[in-house]
């Protein structure tokens, strides 16, 4: 399995704090049957900036460190981007890149509130020939309350990805159900496990999809799949994807 | 670019209704030469923008150097019909000073498309401007044909300042969503501003409402036009009417 969401580069943003945590958090990963991992650290403008090429270079050091290690695990370059309106040029100027050099972005939005301007960005992005995956939707507050206002993602072809821990329910009852509720109505393209240590978020994946397929019956195989899309920069099928219709039935939430 | 259909299929009948449409604002006007046209409606999501397009595509593929502008400053979509970035446009020019060669998009050798731009907080102030104006008249002398997309006109005032400042305003209408009473009302707006209206669009006609039968026909005559006969089912199928007042 391949994990699309992971802080495990060392030191570089809130995730893993040093060498050891990594070396940790590749045997937990390991365990649960993972075989590559697309490193994703954060770019936040002002906070973390790591640009495409910071990533390379930390990731040749955890290379080696698996090696010593003896580790089956393929780490491969990613970032995970906080949309804003210096998101555009950025990608245009290299700092931002697609995954693996793809042009597959895994973005963010802010937790609590929607940019008014957040279609226009991914818009923009779009045309300037990206991809935007939409990173673990499920959490944010304005989709917990209102579903509805995932459509016009959908429209503008977004994909999805959804945290491991959401299903379990480490973020929370409401997070849990809206998880469950996009899978059910197809909008999931990946799980990732958006590991920031070896304790209390840390890199299992491998539950998340079997529980997925509860949810929708066919959905782990596409789930296990996209990710080797992604890593070879092709087009992912997005055809069992529904618009979100509140239901009229209170009990059949 | 769903939405582009002479780009797409040039030779369906939708195409043909359009380039009728484009025959009868020409004819429109015998003395005075109609070079800027705007686009608009009474209330929102009657097809202004499609409608806009196609009549662009329509004089560019005729060979006149068309300019397609997006005035709907409030809620912006050519960009999203020609599948383009609207990082800058029409608003960036207004307000930056910049070139229009600078902001607009060469779709091909005839057509150029300016989108909206930056939404500004003052859409009717910015159109109203003599800036505005200036910038319509200098566009006017280069371009044979300036189609000018707007907002609805019952909703804000835009498309009435945009109507008093071109030399004809076409009207959309669509089957099943507009009101009369709107319509009505949409046509004395801009009659108040004394807008030349060239006449009316009307869309999503359910064929077979209509007298004239010709869609199923039209391809009997198209030269090489696709074998295979489409059934009636061309709702969308504009038709014009020249109403003139």
């Amino acid at each position: 399995m391949i994990d699309v969401h992971s802080h495990i580069l060392p030191g570089i943003d809130d995730g893993s704090k040093n060498l050891d945590v990594t070396a940790s958090m590749l045997k937990i990963a390991q365990d649960d049957g993972i075989d590559k991992i697309i490193v994703t650290p954060h770019y936040v403008t002002g906070i973390f900036e790591n640009s495409y090429d910071d990533v390379l270079k930390s990731l040749n050091n955890v290379n080696s460190l698996i090696q010593d290690k003896g580790l089956n695990i393929k780490l491969v370059p990613g970032q995970e981007i906080f949309l804003d309106r210096y998101t555009l040029d950025l990608y245009k100027d290299g700092i931002l890149r697609g995954i693996n050099g793809g042009s597959y972005l895994l973005c963010e939005l802010p937790m609590d509130k929607l940019p008014e301007d957040a279609m226009d960005m991914i818009y923009e992005l779009h045309v300037a020939g990206a991809r935007v995956i939409i990173a673990h939707p499920e959490r944010y507050m304005y989709f917990v309350n209102d579903l509805t206002l995932i459509n016009d993602f959908i429209k503008e072809e977004c994909y999805f990805q959804i945290n491991s821990g959401s299903i379990s329910g480490i973020f929370g009852h409401e997070v849990k159900k809206t998880a469950k509720l996009m899978i059910k109505n197809g909008i999931c393209d990946f799980i990732g496990t958006d590991a920031h240590n070896a304790d209390t978020r840390s890199p299992k994946i491998k539950n998340a999809i079997e529980k997925s397929e509860d949810y929708l019956k066919g959905i782990k195989d596409t789930l296990i799949k996209n990710p080797y899309f992604l890593l070879n920069n092709e087009e992912i099928n997005v055809k069992c994807r529904k618009l979100y219709k509140k239901s009229r039935l209170i009990f059949n939430k | 670019m769903s939405d582009l259909i002479l780009e797409k299929q040039p030779k369906s009948p939708i195409s043909e209704a359009y380039r009728t449409i484009r025959t009868n604002i020409d004819f429109s006007s015998i003395d005075k030469e109609i070079r800027t046209i705007l686009v608009t409606s009474s209330g929102p999501g009657e097809g202004k923008t499609t409608t806009a397009a196609n009549i662009a595509l329509t004089y560019a593929q005729a060979g006149k150097k068309t300019l397609l502008i997006d005035c709907d400053l409030r809620k912006p979509r050519i960009h999203k019909v020609f599948k383009i970035s609207n990082r800058i446009g029409f608003t960036n020019m207004m307000a930056d000073d910049m070139k229009l060669s600078e902001a607009a998009f060469l779709f091909n050798d005839t057509l150029q498309v300016l989108t909206a731009g930056t939404i500004p907080p003052n859409p009717s102030e910015m159109l109203s401007s003599n800036k505005m104006k200036t910038f319509l008249q200098a566009a006017a002398m280069v371009y044979d044909r300036i189609i000018i997309d707007s907002p609805p006109i019952n909703v804000v005032t835009d498309a009435q300042i945009l109507g008093a400042a071109t030399d004809g305003v076409i009207l959309v209408v669509s089957s099943e969503i507009t009101n009369i009473e709107g319509a009505i009302r949409a046509k004395e707006l801009l009659l108040k501003v004394k807008a030349n209206i060239l006449g009316v669009v009307l869309r999503r006609l359910k064929s077979g409402s209509g007298k004239y039968g010709y869609s199923s026909y039209y391809y009997y005559y198209a030269e090489d036009g696709e074998k295979k006969r489409r059934k009636k089912k061309n709702d969308r199928r504009p038709q014009s009417h020249s109403s003139r007042d």
